[in-house]
């Protein structure tokens, strides 16, 4: 019987993150890490919802952060999209492995 | 004005100490002037007619009267506060003029003043714990004959100099040793001159070992400022540095009797240590015989440096680099004796035993440096050697009991030895600076006062009798004697000062007849030689009057009657008589004191027979220095040069290259090697630039290892978070 | 016996998981961003369960509609060239797997050992805070006497927009082709060969 409670959510949470981390360490392309990035970041707010939903003394808390979560996450992309222009303008390729010139 | 001399007539020597320092500021103005007027002469049309007039001829020759005018008027002054000083001490011949000033005190703000300087702490602290360094002048009888012998001296010296740099009046002179044209320095002459004779002045007043300390550093500064006066000569520069490190380590006794003096008796004031030390027993103070005696060889060994006596006396030969009336002064009359003068002053403070090396000391010195003299060729080197032989005999002389035989001998020395320098420079000078006495020969004939006043000065320094030296030398025979037939243990203390008089007699005729008997022997030399200007034989002719007749006295043959002999003598209440004098013998000596004269006269003329026979007899070619081993080692100086050379020199030159390799590494190109400093410094840098290198391959700029890694530790993270949750 | 909510969560989680796992895997970038709408919208679903509509709605107009729309937009816009391959050799999904692998087992372990116990029915109606609640909170509401509003909050990230727009806008600005009569192309850099460990002194 699967029964549906916090530690349901937390186990999907979970698996999302590790999911969003296996992503952004299998791609080579920037758009996926972002993707990856994202991922991550869904999981973590759903982590954050359901402990609204499930811990009385987080009901607000847990939406508010959310949301603030969300507001960084597209603000975020946004910058790292225009990074990734910017670069592919710069050296006409997307390849991550192409951007290692910060090296020592 | 008059009553500020009145009642400290010491005062007139206080500005005769600071009045040469006036020519020397207007001097270093007038050169700051020129120098400014240089920079701006291409600039202003009024700042190159300056600088055209500022830089004649004329203005270097008013700069030099001046200096002659102030000395000059120093001179005077001397002689009157001389004659103000014997009538003063008529009746007591140890009285003294002295005043001073507090200069340091040390520990007189009462107790705890400064840290609770609100609570009104004025408990003053107790008298014997105050100490303090006064300054002052101490004038007694001997001083004031010194100073006018010394203010005479000076006088005639710098008139003398004019004649004998006129070379550097001209805007360029060209200076054959030293290959090269420069500017003409003789407004730099004159100010070292002036400085050297404030502080000479300076030494001869002074009451305080501080203040003379100071004055004999000052005077080693300027006699290295005027030994290197021809400074693009090698050998000016060698011999400056010589002569300043010499002194130097003399000066280090010196330093030490001061400290030993202060912390022992917490005075430095010739007078009181005097007083104190003279009783003999200082158990009082809680001092030991040996401490006495450290302290007076401390003192003695700063004599020994700066009066060139053995074993440093290595540095006065050379430092005849400098022009000649530098020699004369300073490394003749004045500074030299210096050394001779501090231990006059502070006779009461030497303990028998020291006085005992101070005479062993002097003895062996007049010995050496007269072997030395019989083998030079250079004309001046002669003269120098002859001075360390002359200081010998003034400190035998103290160093027997005869003070004031030493101090007479200083005066007349100072004349005659002043006289006999000018009297080379004047040949020197009208040699074109040609100063080797194989070149000379007949010059009486073309330079006869000069060859006449020369005459005088040796008769003076052989002991001619009724010249100066004759009484001043058997003043300090005397003496001698008298020790070598009391105690047959120190017979080489009369033995050698005699054997010696003979050859002083040989070496200063051989010098005489060398240069002025005979026949010319370099026809070239000969020709160009002509008697020198007024400027020149003035000071020559002053010179020989005092060289002849300061030491009369009346009856005039006999030499214990010399009327400054006598003045000398009368201070010497404040010493003791040295134990070594008196006795038997001494009595014996004094009722037959004819005989000593007798003696004294047949040695001389055995010594004056050996060079005329000779060099007298005109012998055209001087035979050349033979080359044996005793001529050699003779002419080497007693390999006291070669022996500093070889055993001190070079052993320490190569420590310091070696300790300079090991700072800086054999290349000092910055090289990282551990044999030296600066390359343990480089390979320390090195290796942590080398052991950094590794590091920087972690940065390898891509992304995804470094997303890896921090994946990686986020898992070990959250292992160790799992791990502690779990206990 | 399963109720309805049980269902519904069963469904949307594996949506949501299962479509998460085929962006991992998909080799193409427009197929990974049309995964990662599904799963975007799974999560939001899962915001509708849980009970916060307004949360569901924000994620669906803003991630959906908004970020989901930018990287498509990226994508298409940075094309990588026909003869590139851009994948990870097996090392990379070597040392992804075991990273995610690691990572998921972890989190579980400490989650689920974290012991907060909950009750697992709420009544929906009451206490929950709706859109109304939010906004209020937004706006500088004091919730308890020792909390003040989140006004704060709200106004930092309202700037941290206007600086991000700005931003983004500058960095992606359009630039100037030099002029050149030989071509006129925009100056290239090589890609500079994988040199992990350059050693340039």
């Amino acid at each position: 019987m699967i029964v549906v409670d916090l530690s349901a959510f937390l186990v999907l949470s979970a698996f999302l993150f590790s999911c969003g981390i296996a992503c952004i360490a299998t791609k080579r392309n920037a758009i996926g890490i972002l993707i990856g990035v994202e991922l991550v970041l869904n999981a973590a707010n759903l982590n954050f919802v359901a402990a609204a939903r499930y811990l009385p003394s987080f009901r607000l808390e847990g939406q508010i952060f959310a949301i603030m979560v969300i507001v960084m996450a597209a603000a975020e992309a946004a910058v790292a999209l225009a990074i990734f222009l910017n670069f592919y303008h710069t050296h006409t390729t997307i390849d991550v492995e192409s951007a290692s010139d910060l090296q020592g | 004005m008059t009553d500020l001399f009145s009642d400290q007539p010491g005062r007139l020597y206080v500005v005769a100490t600071f009045l040469p320092l006036l020519p020397a500021a207007i001097l270093i103005i007038l050169g700051g002037c020129r120098h400014l007027s240089r920079s701006a002469r291409e600039v202003s049309q009024m700042a190159s007619w300056l600088d055209r007039r500022l830089r004649s001829p004329e203005v270097d020759r008013w700069g030099a009267w001046l200096s002659i005018a102030v000395m000059l008027l120093i001179a005077g002054m001397s002689i009157l506060g001389m004659a103000e000083m014997l009538e003063f001490s008529q009746t007591d011949p140890s009285r003294a003029w002295t005043e001073t000033v507090e200069w340091i005190r040390i520990g007189a703000t009462p107790a705890g003043a400064f840290e609770h300087p609100t609570e009104g702490n004025t408990e003053l602290p107790k008298v014997s714990e105050i100490q303090v360094i006064a300054f002052g002048y101490w004038i007694d009888r001997t001083c004031a004959i010194l100073f006018a012998m010394v203010a005479i001296v000076s006088s005639m010296i710098f008139l003398f100099s004019l004649g004998y740099l006129d070379d550097e009046l001209g805007l360029e002179v060209e200076d054959h040793l030293g290959h090269c044209r420069r500017r003409g320095r003789l407004m730099h002459f004159y100010v070292v001159l002036n400085l050297f004779v404030f502080a000479m002045f300076h030494l001869l007043i002074a009451v305080n070992l501080l203040q003379v300390f100071m004055s004999w550093e000052l005077v080693g500064v300027c006699s290295y400022f005027l030994i290197s006066f021809y400074g693009e000569r090698p050998e000016a520069g060698w011999a400056a540095n010589k002569a300043f490190i010499v002194n130097r380590v003399g000066d280090a006794g010196f330093l030490v009797a001061l400290a030993m003096a202060w912390t022992g008796l917490q005075t430095l004031s010739i007078p009181a240590l005097n007083g104190i030390l003279s009783r003999g027993d200082l158990s009082a103070e809680g001092l030991s015989s040996t401490w006495h005696f450290c302290l007076a060889l401390g003192l003695f060994l700063g004599c020994v440096g700066k009066s060139a006596q053995i074993p440093l006396q290595v540095w006065l030969p050379d430092a005849m680099a400098g022009p000649t009336p530098v020699s004369a002064l300073i490394h003749a009359a004045t500074m030299v004796a210096a050394g001779v003068y501090l231990i006059a002053r502070c006779y009461p403070m030497f303990p028998a035993e020291v006085l005992l090396v101070i005479a062993y000391t002097g003895c062996f010195t007049l010995f050496v440096a007269a072997t030395v003299a019989c083998v030079q060729t250079d004309i001046k080197k002669v003269l120098a050697y002859s001075t360390v032989s002359q200081l010998g005999y003034m400190m035998l002389a103290l160093g027997v009991g005869g003070l004031s035989a030493g101090l007479f001998h200083l005066l007349t020395h100072a004349f005659f030895k002043a006289l006999l320098f000018l009297g080379a420079g004047s040949v020197i000078h009208a040699l074109h600076h040609e100063q080797d006495l194989r070149a000379m020969g007949g010059l009486r004939q073309r330079m006869p006062i000069t060859a006449a006043t020369m005459l005088v000065g040796v008769l003076a320094i052989s002991g001619m009798p009724f010249f100066s030296g004759w009484y001043s030398k058997e003043a300090i025979l005397d003496r001698a004697t008298r020790v070598m037939l009391n105690e047959p243990q120190h017979f080489l203390l009369g033995f050698l000062p005699l054997l010696t008089a003979g050859l002083t007699v040989y070496y200063m005729f051989r010098l005489w007849f060398l240069a002025f008997a005979g026949s010319p022997r370099h026809r070239s030399v000969f020709e160009q030689s002509q008697e020198s200007p007024w400027v020149m034989t003035v000071p020559l002719l002053v010179l020989s009057v005092f060289s002849l007749g300061v030491g009369w006295g009346w009856p005039i043959w006999e030499p214990g009657e010399s009327i400054v002999l006598h003045l000398l003598a009368a201070s010497e209440s404040l010493g003791h008589d040295s134990p070594l004098s008196a006795g038997q013998a001494a009595a014996w000596l004094h009722e037959h004191h004819g005989v000593l004269a007798l003696v004294t006269a047949g040695i001389g003329a055995c010594g004056f027979a050996v060079a005329y026979w000779r060099f007298g007899r005109g012998a055209p070619v001087m035979a050349t220095v033979t080359t044996g081993g005793m001529s050699r080692f003779l002419q080497q100086g007693w390999y006291f040069d070669a022996v500093y050379e070889a055993g001190i020199r070079q052993p320490f030159q190569a420590f310091t290259l070696a300790a300079a390799r090991f700072d800086k590494g054999p290349d000092d190109r910055g090289g990282a090697s551990w044999k030296s400093v600066d390359g343990w410094g480089n390979s320390i840098g090195e290796w942590i630039v080398r052991s950094a290198r590794p590091v920087r391959r972690w940065q390898t700029g891509r992304i995804r290892g470094y997303v890896a890694i921090l994946g990686l530790t986020v898992v070990g993270m959250l292992g160790m978070l799992a791990i502690l949750m779990r206990s | 016996m399963m109720s309805f909510e049980t269902v519904m969560f069963v469904i949307l989680a594996t949506l949501t998981g299962g479509s998460s796992v085929a962006v991992v895997l998909s080799r193409q970038m427009v197929r990974a961003a049309v995964w990662l709408l599904i799963t975007l919208i799974g999560v939001s679903g899962l915001y509708f369960y849980l009970g916060a509509e307004f949360l569901g709605a924000t994620q669906l107009i803003v991630y959906v509609g908004g970020t989901l729309v930018l990287v498509v937009f990226g994508v298409m816009l940075t094309e990588p060239g026909k003869t590139e391959r851009v994948t990870v050799g097996p090392t990379g999904w070597c040392l992804a797997g075991f990273l995610s692998a690691s990572m998921f087992f972890l989190l579980v372990l400490v989650m689920l050992n974290s012991g907060k116990s909950s009750s697992p029915a709420v009544d929906k109606a009451t206490e929950w805070p709706g859109v109304g609640p939010i906004g209020l909170a937004f706006l500088g509401l004091p919730q308890s006497p020792n909390q003040p509003g989140y006004l704060l909050p709200f106004e930092l990230i309202s700037v941290h927009l206007l600086v991000v727009l700005i931003g983004a806008a500058y960095l992606a600005r359009a630039k100037r082709k030099p002029a050149s009569e030989a071509g006129g192309t925009v100056v290239r850099v090589e890609p500079v060969p994988d040199a992990g460990e350059g050693e340039s002194l």
